[in-house]
């Protein structure tokens, strides 16, 4: 590690005609390769289809972290970029969502503009990394749509600065302020518009800075150990969760899921599961007044399962409640004919996420095994 | 259960990718730091096209739209004026294409076979363009995409059939609305097979040898261009036609290099067309960054003529203050692509060196 480290870090003269980078593309790919470790931690399912996930999530953390760190980390020309979407998925990622972000500096003022669309709920957040001092990604400032302006054709504009901005719509940035986060929650992803968001830096642009080989080469350093620190955290948190397999995980404090980037507003109950052949976990809750919740199902790597194309989640409008107002929502491998079904899709061991979202009270859902067997 | 680990498919995977390498010492390839580092990041941008495409977008009966190139993924002369999106599909099967047209004044659809085993390259099997569609008042469309069905907005397949490439084209991005587009499987299984690891390895590598292939093949190109420096030329069109090039355009590619203070001087007639566009590029073939820089490039709608009607470029460090100035962007050599599309004649510009 040190010695790629080092051949990573080599300095290159700007004025050097004979530059040679093979090195530092070696490098990456030496550094990438050892996130596969991953693979073969103990606890890790030894199993054909987790492995063969596992193997793929490896390729789409790599594909989010080149995305990220070397196309759009520049604040100066800020870049919306999607970390997770339908084919990139990282713990726990929310198939009722879309989350864009973009790397900004709290020393600039940004335009934010677009159209509204019909999305429900809508936010944007400021955010900055303070992992160095108190281990949190902080929160600095946030603007819901529902105190924003929006005109007749749907369109708006906030304007995110550290200096307010008096008669326009808003949104602080703090001195250490790094990242915009932008959420929209759907009820429906197929019958709901998304807002269509777009980001410019206010402040005097200096010229486009030229590439080096210094910037390249961190990163891409930083892109591989993103990759193997992404994949190793969630690991980690799966294997808490396989302590208390088929029910809701309650060791931890929610203020865990929050230093990762957790959302405030949200209450997480995660859970492993362990089902034999024809075995089913209920889940079964009175739920509290909320703006929302959901529960969906994740494999070992904490990614959502396929919910373009199979039913692995439901959420609170599109749920059928008992009569007395509770949710039952039945995992299974098909529709046991009660309650909510969401599809295992294959999966008969995972993880999986329930959450309330704005609630009055967090009640923790029971979970129970059943047999389905006729 | 049977245990396995796949760890040595990463590794694997890694090691290939790694071989790309190599290219970035070519003879002929560049050797200052900026050329060189902007290599390093074609790889990354290459790697990252290679695994959405060949990893998350290769089953045809689960066809998924994805984007080959785009504001951070640049192959080949990708066209700044353009938004491409791509699917993988398969001629003996059926799909739908739904959408919204957007005010985007260009937008065509069109499916291809790879017959580069049958020395054909990439070759078109079907072409629908939106002057031979119709449209709903709200704009709203739909298409088939079949071998056999008939009437509507039908568009075309081969058995060979592999892929569906949707170009549009756009005179200010800024202004104008993007076509929304669906894609899906007519009759087709459900729910998708589960992820398997033989597969999944097929994937990987095809995905590593993509990065290594297509990064030589465009510096295959450069050198070619390399050999009449500073001339923007017609060459041979099959060159790019095979490689799925749009049969709308005629494609004038060149090299370029400058000492400092030197300007690049290209003068043309411009045919009567329905669109032009002139693109400076880096040795490998990458637009500049376009969405940040204005003066990356110029095309129709961006340039002005002069008082007789041609079309004058200056490629240099500085604006010149005459002619159409395309910024060199740090770079003292690359390449460059002046498209004439859907043009009544294909003028060669004239081309010199005016010294500083």
């Amino acid at each position: 590690m040190d010695d790629i480290t080092s051949r990573l870090t080599r300095p290159t003269d700007p004025q050097q005609a004979d530059a040679s980078l093979v090195h530092v593309w070696r490098g990456f790919c030496d550094q990438l390769a050892e996130a596969g470790e991953v693979l073969l931690r103990p606890e890790t399912p030894k199993n054909a289809l987790d492995q063969a996930e596992g193997l793929r999530y490896l390729s789409r953390l790599t594909r989010t972290a080149l995305n990220m760190e070397v196309d759009s980390s520049d604040p100066d020309f800020p870049r919306l970029f999607q970390l997770s979407d339908d084919a990139i998925k990282i713990g726990a990622d929310n198939p009722d969502n879309i989350y864009q972000q973009a790397v900004v500096s709290g020393d600039r003022d940004y335009r934010i503009w677009g159209k509204r669309g019909t999305v429900p709920y809508l936010s944007i957040g400021s955010k900055a990394n303070r992992y160095a001092t108190d281990g949190s990604m902080a929160s600095t400032g946030e603007i819901e749509f529902s105190s924003v302006k929006v005109d007749e054709n749907g369109c708006f504009e906030i304007i995110a600065s550290r200096e307010p901005k008096p008669g326009r719509d808003w949104l602080p940035l703090a001195e250490d302020s790094s990242l915009l986060i932008i959420r929209q929650t759907f009820e429906d992803k197929k019958r709901q518009i998304p807002a269509e968001i777009y980001v410019e830096c206010l402040s005097r642009l200096p010229a486009k800075p030229l590439l080096t080989p210094e910037t390249i080469t961190t990163q891409l350093n930083k892109a591989a150990a993103w990759v193997k620190g992404t994949a190793n955290m969630f690991a980690d948190w799966s294997e808490w969760f396989k302590q208390e397999p088929n029910r809701i995980y309650q060791q931890k404090d929610q203020s865990v899921w929050y230093r990762a980037g957790g959302d405030p507003k949200i209450w997480y109950g995660h859970f492993y599961y362990d089902l034999k052949p024809d075995e089913a976990l209920v889940i079964e809750v009175q739920p509290p007044r909320c703006r929302m919740w959901n529960v969906q199902l994740d494999n070992w790597w904490m990614e959502s399962l396929d919910h373009v194309h199979q039913k692995i989640w439901v959420n609170s409008s599109q749920a059928t409640y008992e009569e007395d107002g509770r949710i039952i929502v039945v995992c299974a491998d098909a529709d046991p004919g009660f309650g909510n079904w969401i599809d295992l899709a294959g999966h008969p061991q995972g993880t999986g996420l329930w959450r309330w979202i704005e609630a009055e009270s967090h009640p923790v859902p029971t979970c129970r095994v059943i047999s389905l067997k006729r | 259960m049977r245990e396995t680990t796949l760890d040595a498919l990463w590794t694997n995977f890694c090691k290939q990718l790694a071989e790309a390498r190599h290219v970035l010492v070519r003879p002929g390839a560049p050797r200052d730091a900026l050329s060189q580092a902007e290599g390093v990041r074609y790889l990354s941008r290459l790697t990252r096209a290679a695994l959405d495409s060949l990893v998350e977008s290769a089953d045809p009966d689960f066809p998924r739209l994805f984007q080959m190139s785009n504001d951070t993924i640049k192959i080949g002369g990708d066209n700044p004026d353009n938004v491409y999106w791509n699917a993988t599909i398969a001629g003996d099967r059926d799909y739908r294409i739904c959408g919204n047209r957007g005010s985007v004044p260009y937008l065509s659809f069109g499916t291809k076979a790879n017959r580069f085993a049958l020395d054909g390259g990439m070759v078109s099997t079907g072409e629908l363009e939106d002057t031979k569609m119709h449209f709903e008042a709200d704009g709203s469309f739909e298409i088939i995409v079949s071998r056999t069905a008939q009437g509507g907005n039908r568009l075309p397949m081969s058995d060979d059939t592999s892929f569906l490439l949707v170009r549009q084209t756009f005179l200010d991005r800024a202004a104008e609305r993007p076509a929304s587009i669906t894609i899906e499987r007519l009759n087709g299984p459900v729910m998708p097979r589960p992820l398997s690891s033989d597969w999944l390895e097929r994937q990987l590598d095809q995905a590593a040898s993509f990065v290594k292939v297509t990064a030589n093949a465009f510096a295959d190109w450069a050198k070619l261009f390399m050999t009449r420096p500073n001339e923007l030329l017609p060459w041979n069109q099959d060159i790019f036609q095979k490689v799925g090039g749009d049969p709308n355009i005629h494609y004038l590619h060149g090299y370029w290099r400058l000492s400092p203070g030197e300007m690049w001087v290209i003068e043309t007639d411009v045919p009567q067309c329905r669109f032009w566009n002139f693109v400076l590029q880096n040795w490998w073939m990458e637009s500049a960054d376009y969405r940040n820089i204005p003066s990356a490039w110029t095309n129709i709608n961006k340039a002005r003529l002069s008082a007789d009607g041609r079309l004058v470029i200056v490629v240099s460090e500085e604006d010149p203050g005459f002619g159409n100035w395309i910024d060199t962007c740090g770079h003292a050599e690359g390449t460059a692509l002046l498209r004439w599309i859907s043009a009544d004649r294909h003028p060669v510009p004239s081309c010199r060196l005016i010294g500083p």
